[in-house]
């Protein structure tokens, strides 16, 4: 009787009921107030996980013990206890009155860094660049935030930030990693391949900010404490490995001139390298091969002309813009884009090409030089597609896309008849489509009546009734299935169905459109 | 200066004290010596003007002005008003002496002169003080009554006998009159500084004194010059030592020893500073930005690098990154193409994104309002967002097609499983549209029979599809027409069972009434059950009687035995040895199942209680004497003989159609309204060995084959799939079940029911199948 008491099992000792606690829990275990907790968990990378039986419920978020362990051994944790006594003595004497003591003890307030956190939640820097979309994005938004005392946006920590953006973009315009560009509603995507790894990050629109009540900047603020941190060593490997100097100087004149990119110059690190190429031209001297290789581009100073900036010189191109700094002005010889944004042009200047905006970007992401004439000035634009989407696989391809394709394969040769012989191919496309459905049809309909067909002549049907056994046994897959797999199974049939239900209907609107011009 | 001041203020007191009159006037008026500039004593004639024109109340205000710092004594007025009147000339030569205001304040110096003035005018004063009271017309009705109460009235106040002093009325209006015209006419001149005073009814003259005052109190200052509002402060103790202490107390210790605690402190100092405790202010500056500098300090932190990608965190648990953010398609450019543009109710959420705008051109496109807020949330899904790996090793799609392209290669193929009905080969025709719900095949493979809605069982030849012949059921009652089920004698006798409504019949289902021809087997058997018939004791669940039924090719009339079971009858089945047959009727209870004996016209009840809730159908088992038994979610296996329950098994989904036994007698599958048919191997479990789900609608029909190892199921989606269903005779090996056929629209679905029945042919691996849509076909390998 007591073997048998013994040996039973205590509640909550084993399985998901002792490997996972509640955040409550994890609060009253660490003696931490949640705002402290939130900040560690941050810092840390600690994320609630789904444990497969939920103890206390399922509207609870559940935190690994082991997870809290090593917080708990955080030696951050220590430093931020320190500091929060810290900051009590120095609220205790600016209440009294002291504020020499005040600003005395502000001065040797305890001090922490971030690099071994860094370092243990990326132990390879591999993982450090797959993990690098989400720190971009933050930094390129503080960049172009205000600081604000009200919402606890510190100066430095925005300053910082415009520093590490330009950083960043000085280190792709370097190694002309840059992949594609989107001017999407939200901002400007970037897609550059870095070590093997795809790093997307966004840049909001050279636009002013405004700072929404209902955000809680604290919460973003922590984040880019540690994202600046990250960045910083992992700009610093990357700039070591294409043998530059980190952190990059920065001009005072053309910085304070805002000219962004153009202020920062990369140096090379060591003596070698200098014997191959000056340290001068390292600046400059930009990667062989690119897309804007020899060209020089002017910006009007209606353009976005940062955006504009780092996209061309990742190409090879050069850019002159109006302004301080410039190192072209705007009747210099040797231009050959001068990128305008705006209706007309009182005077053009020969030798020069006139293209909107979009040309650039267009033109990355097709990889290859668009004909100017359907960008140029005041012109109704082609569409600009998004370089993310594989259209293949959705099933439906855009007319433009279809048409630079055409163009690249070289089909084409003079451009006016491009436009019309597109159109024509269109039309022997739609052709085709049509084609297929009635053939398809007239398929069906034999399916339907083959029965009989196939009756009245069953030795002439052997292999097409091959065929047919084979079309049944994708069909009779599905009803040996586990129900799981099953489930998956159908999903994925679903997905395929809506997929080309949509392709269907966007052609349907495009033949619309196209009816109604 | 202050000093200066003081004394000098000392010394014109001392020399005030002397006459306590002078005290007073240096009080009272001291300031009240200096003669008005010509521009001021216009302004202050227009002011009194308004005040003379008759009006009272106007001239009540100008009396309280004038009088304003007189107000504590009653008496002083009188006197001060005779002594202005007194002094009227005289004044003008001091003229030369005085400033104006401006400058008043700054010199405290002319103070000295101005006061000896004051004295001098005070001197007069006295002289006038002594006239005032020959005065006759002198005012005696006090300050506090106003002037207003005697208008009316002759007299004005009283004289010390309480006699009533008379108003001199034209005298004194006359006087006012006078006034008037002469300020008029101007013969008073420019710098008349006189005025008109009503309380006492006579003209005024204001001293240079007296207008200066007012000036200063119309502009907000202290009347008197003297006055000074922010006097320097004097102090009362000096830091110079008195020859004499105010105190003769002995000097406190701490007075001249050093102080222990200030040492303490000193020595505190002294020593965090050698510590360097304490540190000047630019060391500490210093000391600062080096450490700033060190904190900012970026060096190669994966120096060793070991390239690979880790999917451990440092804590040992696995590491989740985070989805990554879902990139922009076509639809959220800034310049869409215009396909994307039209959505009016678009569902996908994709297509959602950034809500359809459009923009001819970059500059147009403004800040996104909600890029702070997204880019927040994200923040808040990366720390307070459960993670989950997503179970890569089970649930993707090439992982499942992996597993699929396993499991297939595991399996055998059907091809390899030949053979197995696959083609269409024949069509048995009814009255167009009947539903047939029930087909039968010889034991010996030529015959089928079916049985269909229109209560007529058909017999066809199944090489040739010709209709041999067309049984027309007896209309005992029109209460139920269909045939519900029909099954062909196993006992190689051509004994048909046939269930209609209420009643089984049994007929001999090759009899013909053609010339010379001979009376078939089961004519034969029939006519000897017959022959009992009379003789045996009708049953009271089951009534045995004879029926006529009518062939309706041949045209002849051929006896046969019906069975009366009195409830409604669905399905009837026979014995291995064709002697014995079963019905069910689904509402009978414990009559449910019934046993009938066709050699003895004799029937059984095999329970005593209902077993199990409505009845759907009942078997024997192929060689054993055992009865399985299939209500609405159990199948049960009775050993007749034992009179025991062998088996129960359990259908886990939906409500038992259809059963059919396995030839060896050890598997059966049912078929259920959740489209399923159920596998249930009786050495194993009561549980279903495998749930196929291959059928989108209830399953009407399952059926095993004799020899081969198939099985087949007749759904109500107008399908009928064909397996394969390998019963090995080792303990050890399971069934092996694989899908071999599909045979997609075998019948059409009319009214919500496609295949009713299927039926394999007993030799060949041939499938007939039947369906609503009044169709029998066959198909075969």
């Amino acid at each position: 009787m007591v073997l048998n008491k013994s040996m039973k099992q205590k509640k909550g000792k084993k399985g998901s009921a002792a490997q996972y606690l509640t955040r409550t829990q994890a609060l009253r275990k660490l003696q931490l107030s949640l705002p402290e907790f939130r900040r560690l968990c941050i810092l840390k990378g600690i994320h609630p996980r789904e444990p497969r039986k939920k103890p206390k419920g399922a509207n609870k978020t559940y935190y690994h013990v082991k997870d809290l362990a090593f917080l708990l051994h955080e030696p951050l944790l220590e430093v931020f206890r320190h500091i929060k006594a810290y900051q009590r003595k120095v609220n205790k004497a600016k209440a009294k009155q002291q504020l020499e003591l005040a600003e005395k003890l502000c001065l040797r307030r305890p001090q922490y860094t971030l690099d071994k956190l860094v370092r243990e939640r990326y132990p390879s820097f591999v993982d450090a660049v797959r993990d690098i979309d989400d720190p971009l994005c933050i930094v390129n938004l503080f960049s172009a935030l205000p600081a604000s005392k009200g919402y606890k946006i510190p100066v430095d920590s925005v300053h910082n930030s415009r520093k590490l953006s330009l950083e960043w973009q000085a280190y792709v315009v370097r190694a002309g990693c840059l992949k594609k560009v989107f001017v999407a509603v939200k901002g400007f995507y970037y897609q550059a391949e870095v070590c093997g790894q795809t790093v997307t990050w966004l840049v909001p629109h050279e636009r002013s900010q405004v700072l929404p009540a209902d955000v809680d900047y604290r919460v973003m603020v922590t984040f880019l404490e540690f994202y600046q941190t990250m960045l910083k060593f992992v700009f610093f490997k990357l700039y070591h490995d294409v043998n530059l100097k980190y952190p990059p100087a920065l001009d005072a004149d053309l910085e304070s001139n805002a000219a962004g990119l153009n202020a920062v110059i990369t140096e090379g690190e060591g003596a070698a390298l200098d014997e191959e190429e000056g340290a001068g031209e390292v600046a400059e001297g930009e990667r062989e091969g690119g897309l804007f290789d020899g060209m020089v581009f002017f910006l009007s100073r209606e353009t976005p002309r940062e955006s504009l900036t780092f996209v061309i010189r990742s190409l090879g191109g050069s850019v002159g813009w109006e302004g301080e700094g410039s190192k072209y002005g705007a009747d210099h010889p040797s231009i050959t884009h001068h990128v305008v944004d705006r209706p007309k042009l009182r005077e053009e200047v020969s030798g020069r090409e006139y293209v909107q905006p979009q040309w650039v970007y267009d033109s990355v992401n097709f990889g290859v030089a668009l004909p100017v004439d359907l960008y140029g000035v005041g012109k109704k634009l082609p569409p600009h597609l998004s370089p993310f989407v594989d259209d293949e696989a959705e099933g439906y391809t855009p007319d433009y896309a279809k048409f630079v394709a055409n163009l690249k394969s070289g089909e084409e040769q003079s451009i006016p008849s491009m436009k019309a012989q597109n159109l024509s191919k269109e039309e022997a496309e739609e052709r085709q489509e049509q084609e297929d459905e009635a053939r398809y049809r007239t398929e069906l309909e034999a399916e339907v009546s083959g029965k009989d067909v196939k009756a009245v002549k069953a030795g002439s049907g052997a292999g097409a009734s091959g065929e047919r056994d084979e079309d049944d046994e994708e069909e009779m897959e599905g009803m040996v299935m586990t129900r799981k797999d099953r489930k998956l199974y159908e999903a994925i049939q679903k997905s395929k169905t809506t997929k080309r239900e949509r392709a269907a209907k966007l052609t349907e609107r495009r033949k619309k459109n196209k009816t109604r011009k | 200066m202050a000093g200066r001041r003081a004394t000098k203020r000392k010394e014109a007191s001392d020399a005030v004290e002397q006459d306590e009159v002078d005290v007073r006037a240096v009080e009272r008026s001291p300031s009240i010596s200096s003669a008005t500039d010509e521009s001021d004593s216009e302004d202050i004639e227009l002011a009194i003007d308004s005040g003379s024109d008759g009006d009272d109340d106007r001239s009540e205000d100008t009396r309280q002005i004038v009088g304003a710092e007189e107000e504590d004594e009653d008496d002083v007025p009188k006197r001060r008003w005779a002594a202005v009147m007194d002094d009227d000339d005289g004044d003008d030569e001091e003229d030369s002496e005085e400033d104006d205001e401006g400058s008043e304040e700054v010199e405290f110096g002319s103070e000295s002169e101005d006061e000896d003035e004051v004295v001098g005018s005070e001197e007069e004063d006295l002289a006038s003080d002594s006239s005032e009271e020959e005065r006759e017309h002198v005012n005696t009705i006090g300050e506090g009554i106003p002037l207003k109460w005697y208008e009316h009235e002759r007299h004005i106040g009283y004289d010390v006998e309480g006699k009533r002093i008379q108003k001199q009325a034209g005298e004194n209006k006359a006087s006012t009159v006078d006034f008037f015209l002469d300020k008029q006419d101007g013969t008073l001149g420019s710098k008349s500084n006189k005025v008109w005073d009503e309380y006492n009814q006579r003209v005024v003259e204001l001293t240079k004194e007296e207008m200066r005052a007012i000036r200063r109190i119309r502009k907000g200052m202290f009347p008197h010059l003297s006055v000074d509002p922010f006097p320097d402060l004097l102090p009362w103790a000096t830091k110079d030592k008195l020859h004499e202490p105010m105190v003769d107390l002995p000097e406190p210790k701490a007075r001249f020893l050093p102080s222990k605690w200030e040492a303490a402190k000193v020595v505190k100092l002294v020593r965090a500073m050698r510590k360097g405790w304490i540190k000047p202010p630019s060391e500490l500056e210093r000391e600062r930005k080096e450490k700033e500098e060190e904190e900012s300090k970026v060096y190669m932190l994966w120096s060793d690098d070991n390239k690979e990608a880790s999917w451990k965190a440092a804590n040992g648990l696995s590491y989740v990154p985070a989805t990554k953010v879902k990139l922009p398609g076509h639809a959220g450019s800034y310049n869409p193409p215009k396909e994307y543009m039209e959505d009016e109710n678009e569902d996908d959420k994709d297509m959602q994104i950034s809500s359809k705008q459009s923009f001819d051109c970059l500059r147009k496109v403004p800040a996104y309002d909600r890029f702070v807020n997204e880019q927040f949330e994200r923040c808040l899904d990366l720390y307070l967002c459960p993670r989950m790996r997503s179970r890569k090793g089970n649930r993707t799609a090439e992982n499942l097609q992996r597993r699929m392209a396993e499991q297939k290669a595991k399996l055998p193929k059907p091809s390899e499983l030949k053979p197995y009905p696959r083609k269409l080969a024949m069509e048995y025709e009814h009255d167009d549209g009947v539903c047939v719900n029930s087909v039968s095949v010889d034991p010996a493979g030529r015959w089928l029979a079916t049985g269909s809605d229109d209560g007529i069982v058909r017999v066809f030849e199944v090489s040739t599809t010709r209709c041999l012949r067309k049984w027309i059921l007896p209309a005992s009652d029109k209460r139920e027409r269909k045939v519900t089920s029909v099954s062909w004698c196993p006992a190689g006798k051509d004994v048909l069972l046939a269930v209609r409504g209420y009643q089984v019949f049994l007929l001999p289902a090759m009899a013909s009434s053609a010339k010379g021809a001979e009376d078939t087997p089961g004519q034969l058997l029939i006519s000897q059950s017959m022959g009992l018939l009379a003789g045996a004791e009708g049953s009271p669940m089951a009534k045995w009687s004879k029926a006529t039924a009518k062939e309706g090719l041949g045209g002849g009339k051929h006896d046969g035995l019906c069975v009366d079971l009195g409830k409604k009858a669905t399905q009837c089945s026979w014995h291995h040895k064709g002697d014995y047959f079963s019905t069910v009727c689904p509402s009978g209870n414990n009559m449910a199942v019934l046993v009938h004996q066709l050699s003895k016209c004799a029937t059984q009840t095999p329970f005593n209680k209902s077993k199990g809730n409505k009845v759907v159908s009942c078997k024997f088992h192929p060689s054993k004497p055992i009865l399985f038994v299939a209500s609405e979610n159990h199948v049960r296996a009775f050993h007749l003989v034992k009179q025991e329950l062998v088996a129960k098994l359990i259908s886990g989904s939906g409500s038992i159609i259809s059963m059919a036994i396995h030839p060896q007698g050890d598997n059966i599958i049912v078929g259920t309204t959740a489209s399923r048919v159920e596998w249930f191997d009786l050495d194993l479990s009561g549980k279903a060995y495998k749930v196929i789900r291959n059928h989108t609608n209830t399953v009407q029909d399952v059926d095993f084959h004799a020899r081969y190892p198939l099985f087949a199921s007749a759904s109500d989606d107008g399908q009928v799939h064909v397996f394969h269903g390998m019963v090995y005779n080792d303990f050890e090996t399971n069934p092996l079940i694989v899908p071999v056929k599909i045979l997609k629209n075998a019948h059409a679905i009319t009214g919500h029911l496609g295949a009713q029945s299927c039926c394999f042919h007993p030799q060949q691996p041939w499938i007939f199948t039947s369906g609503a849509d009044g169709k029998v076909r066959l198909y075969i390998n």
